[in-house]
């Protein structure tokens, strides 16, 4: 191995791999700290910035916390998500040939995601109707193209006197469709959160604010993530949502363990918002969702288990009967450098009035069932090498069954693999082959994504 | 109490504003309405759930009073109703009913053929001589309408009918698909069967395969529907209804006659087109409502006449000579125009004065549009009899 790379060398490299689309490695900062799952999502995420150099070398120092010399309360971190992608065939799940209607219920539209929020490459169905069972698309169909995914400003204010923070995140999402200019500007999170008991791991939160389902949630941002893309269940768990939530932790040190509890009451639950509004109660009643979780903090191995469920009106209809039933389980490994996530998710919808989604209005809201789950398997390697950290390489393995009311049963199954390099603190590149088949009920279509991202943090 | 005075202050604010989210919930706007479609198979359900023929469907629709269930099933039989078209006596059957769904859709089905000659697809067919369409989308679904686009598939030597029996097994097949024309038939229970007096006419009983099992099926021909090429949303025709008031000023819906339209309101179509004198009428329809003009009245026997009665509608039975609906039964039950004028009401009569709201243009012609209204509700209803005739389902080379 060469020990005299430079950092303006590996930069070359990474700039010159997402060029090129090859398959270059990237490192993830899975071995980060990560707070705990409740509270972690409600703290912008960024990676750890460079130790600062004391203020004050004497032991003891503690800086005022109002005044002079006191750290700032206000805080600005965000990154850039720069991706390279290029998918197969026209970049939808759309079977060429098929003509059944809605175009959207007999594939998965979410299968060829290339970006760490589940954008695919193209949602273009060519004129046949489909029904709002969409992600997200960055338009570029089969060609390859650069995207600047996300460009993510993260304001902090935590004043220093009072067990309150505030927090926005605000995500500019430049996009050109096939209709024309798309980009949006978007609030992804904006809440405050209470910590009303010095003595007690107790938070309150209001706001819009991270999923409190399962553990996928935690690596939506793009500097978080392991790898590039999400799971093929992330749609029923990921979204943030408007409302309260509560996160109360108990630790059992002679154990080495901790209880947790997160609740929420929300306009949408945790579905993502093009599934799901959730800007606004479409049905006036909240939907609630919670997950229960141990963790296990040993000093050779780190666990959290949890189970969660969601129950409540589905939030892209007007009916308050409609109701949407999900329920998980996840798990979290890390062993000497080995990171084992996994999850499973049973997601059950009744049939409702018309459909409103964060895309548009649809006729109907069909009943709905899918089970799927996915299990991912990540080596990080510490590396100390010129900007080099951290090397990563990851495997996932996806499996979803779903169904429509009336409509043929689908299976897909996705693996995908990738590698990923951490640079400096504050560079990471990750690629990745997302292998996408479609086991039964749905049409068999060329539709696997090559996808790559540079994100640079701040 | 914590360590914060203050931050618990705010959490009651934060509770109180829960609060008042809560309350903000009660002045939600009421809920635009659903969409449902019935099935025979929802039908058969809703029977079997107790209810008795009198059951509406749609009756929050626009239409007063609905369709009862017994004019779509009496039984497992198919309810033949009454109707008139182009000035003609006809009935036809009711397969679905949609309400509050603004367009419907034709689907794929999927039909194997051994080949071409001159450009006519040869259908598999079995030992019998049936063919097997394949369909894309079951009546479970919201979805689901009996309006098909065939597209053809020709296969290798050697696959029988039971071959291909879903639609992915053929998108999957790789072999080139032909969409061609649209066909109208519903999947329906297996104990489903059109009135005995339509034997031999339409609609033809067969089966079909969706999702790899057998299905049952009413076939009522090809060409009974149009529908635009870059949506596949099936065009409307409309079919109206008579309504008029009660006593207390209320719409309410006699059982008289429908009556076809040949196109959307006010295209004045001419007339339907025509396989050798058999008209083809469509199969698809957007209910109406025409509340019938308080100067009209309407042709009534003795045995219509006891209905008005009993539904508090004396006044709007107009007597009809018995000689006079005997020749022509259709004539009862018709609207009545202009009855301080109608000497001579046998429409074969060479001095027949009458004007009867017995066609789309007699209709458009004769009623204010203000009094004519589009429902919410759309149904399957293909003619199975025309003037006083069983009709054959238009199908061309089987």
């Amino acid at each position: 191995m060469r020990t005299a790379w430079t950092s303006k060398g590996l930069v070359g490299v990474a700039a010159a791999a997402l060029a090129t689309g090859a398959f270059v490695g990237a490192a993830r900062a899975q071995g980060a700290p990560t707070a705990a799952p409740a509270v972690a999502p409600t703290v912008p995420a960024a990676p750890v910035p460079p130790e600062a150099e004391p203020i004050n070398d004497s032991e003891g120092y503690t800086p005022p916390v109002e005044g002079a010399g006191a750290p700032s309360p206000l805080s600005i971190d965000g990154y850039v998500d720069v991706g390279f992608a290029k998918a197969q065939g026209n970049g939808t799940s759309f079977a060429p040939g098929d003509q059944s209607i809605p175009a959207d219920y007999g594939v998965d539209t979410f299968a060829p995601a290339v970006n760490s929020r589940g954008d695919v490459a193209s949602t273009n169905s060519n004129g046949r109707f489909v029904n709002g069972f969409l992600p997200r698309s960055v338009g570029i169909g089969g060609n390859a193209s650069f995207l600047l995914n996300t460009l993510d400003v993260d304001l902090k204010y935590t004043p220093g006197a009072l067990p309150l923070m505030v927090f926005s995140r605000v995500q500019l999402l430049p996009r050109f469709t096939g209709s024309g200019d798309d980009t949006r500007v978007y609030v992804e999170q904006a809440f405050g959160r209470l910590v009303p008991f010095e003595s007690q791991e107790l938070a309150i939160s209001v706001g819009k604010f991270d999923s409190v389902f399962g553990i996928e949630y935690l690596d939506n941002e793009a500097n978080i993530r392991t790898g590039v893309t999400p799971s093929l269940v992330a749609r029923y768990t990921t979204g943030q949502s408007i409302g309260a939530k509560l996160f109360y932790r108990v630790q059992i040190e002679s154990l080495q363990s901790a209880v947790s509890l997160n609740v929420a009451a929300t306009n949408s639950g945790n579905f993502v918002e093009s599934l799901q509004p959730p800007d606004a109660s479409l049905t006036g009643t909240p939907v609630a969702s919670g997950r229960l979780g141990y963790e296990l903090n040993t000093r050779g191995v780190q666990a959290k288990l949890g189970a969660s469920g969601l129950i409540g009106p589905r939030n892209d209809q007007p009916l308050e009967a409609a109701h949407q039933k999900v329920f998980g389980f996840d798990a979290r490994v890390a062993v000497a450098g080995v990171y084992l996530n996994a999850e499973y998710v049973h997601v059950d919808e009744e049939e409702g009035g018309p459909k409103t989604t964060s895309l548009g209005n649809f006729p109907i809201s069909s009943a709905f069932w899918a089970r799927g789950g996915y299990v991912q398997l990540a080596y990080a390697l510490p590396f100390s090498i010129g900007a080099l950290r951290k090397l990563t390489v990851y495997g996932r393995y996806d499996r979803r069954h779903a169904w429509f009311q009336g409509f043929t049963p689908i299976t897909v199954d996705r693996f995908t693999g990738g590698l990923r390099l951490d640079l400096w603190e504050a560079l990471i590149l990750k690629a990745e082959y997302l292998d996408n088949r479609e086991l039964a009920g749905a049409p068999t279509v060329a539709n696997n994504v090559f996808t790559s991202s540079l994100v640079y943090s701040w | 109490m914590g360590a914060y005075p203050g931050p618990v202050r705010l959490l009651r604010r934060v509770g109180a504003s829960a609060v008042l989210l809560a309350l903000g919930a009660c002045a939600q706007p009421p809920a635009p309405p659903a969409a449902q479609l019935w099935t025979l198979f929802d039908v058969e359900a809703i029977y079997a759930g107790g209810a008795t023929d009198d059951h509406a469907l749609a009756a929050d629709a626009g239409l007063p009073g609905g369709i009862p269930i017994g004019h779509v099933l009496d039984g497992t039989t198919l309810f033949q109703r009454p109707a008139l078209i182009e000035a003609t006596g006809g009935s036809y059957l009711t397969t679905e009913v949609w309400v509050n769904y603004d367009q419907v859709w034709m689907q794929p089905m999927y039909v194997p053929v051994t080949g071409w000659v001159d450009g006519v697809p040869q259908k598999l067919l079995d030992a019998n001589g049936a063919w097997h369409p394949v369909f894309s989308v079951g009546p479970g679904s919201g979805f689901y309408s009996p309006f098909w686009q065939a597209v053809y598939f020709t296969v290798p030597p050697g696959t029988t009918t039971a071959t291909y029996t879903s639609a992915t097994q053929i998108l999957d097949s790789g072999l080139p698909l032909v969409p061609r024309e649209g066909w109208t038939i519903s999947i329906v229970p297996a104990d489903v069967t059109p009135p005995a007096a339509l034997a031999g006419g339409s609609p033809k009983p067969g089966t079909g395969w969706l999702d790899g099992a057998m299905v049952s099926t009413l076939k009522f021909g090809e060409r009974l529907f149009t529908w635009d090429p870059a949506t596949n949303v099936v065009d409307e025709t409309p079919l109206f209804l008579m309504v008029t008031r009660d006593a207390d000023g209320n719409l309410v819906q006699p059982y008289l006659p429908t009556v076809g339209g040949l196109g959307p309101v006010g295209a004045h179509v001419a007339a339907a087109p025509r396989v050798g004198t058999e008209p083809i009428y469509a199969s698809y329809w957007r209910l109406y409502t025409v509340e019938i003009p308080t100067t009209a009245r309407v042709v009534a026997d003795a045995a219509l006449q006891q209905e008005l009665d009993a539904a508090g509608l004396h006044d709007l039975g107009f007597p009809v000579d018995p000689n006079v609906a005997y020749d022509t039964p259709s004539i009862v039950g018709r609207v009545l125009a202009n009855p301080t004028t109608c000497t001579r009401m046998d429409p074969s009569d060479a001095a027949f004065d009458c004007t009867y709201l017995d066609s789309q243009a007699a209709i458009e012609a004769n009623v204010d549009p203000g009094a004519i209204a589009a429902t919410a509700v759309t149904a399957t209803c293909p003619f199975v009899t025309w003037n006083e005739t069983a009709l054959l389902p238009p199908i061309v080379n089987e």
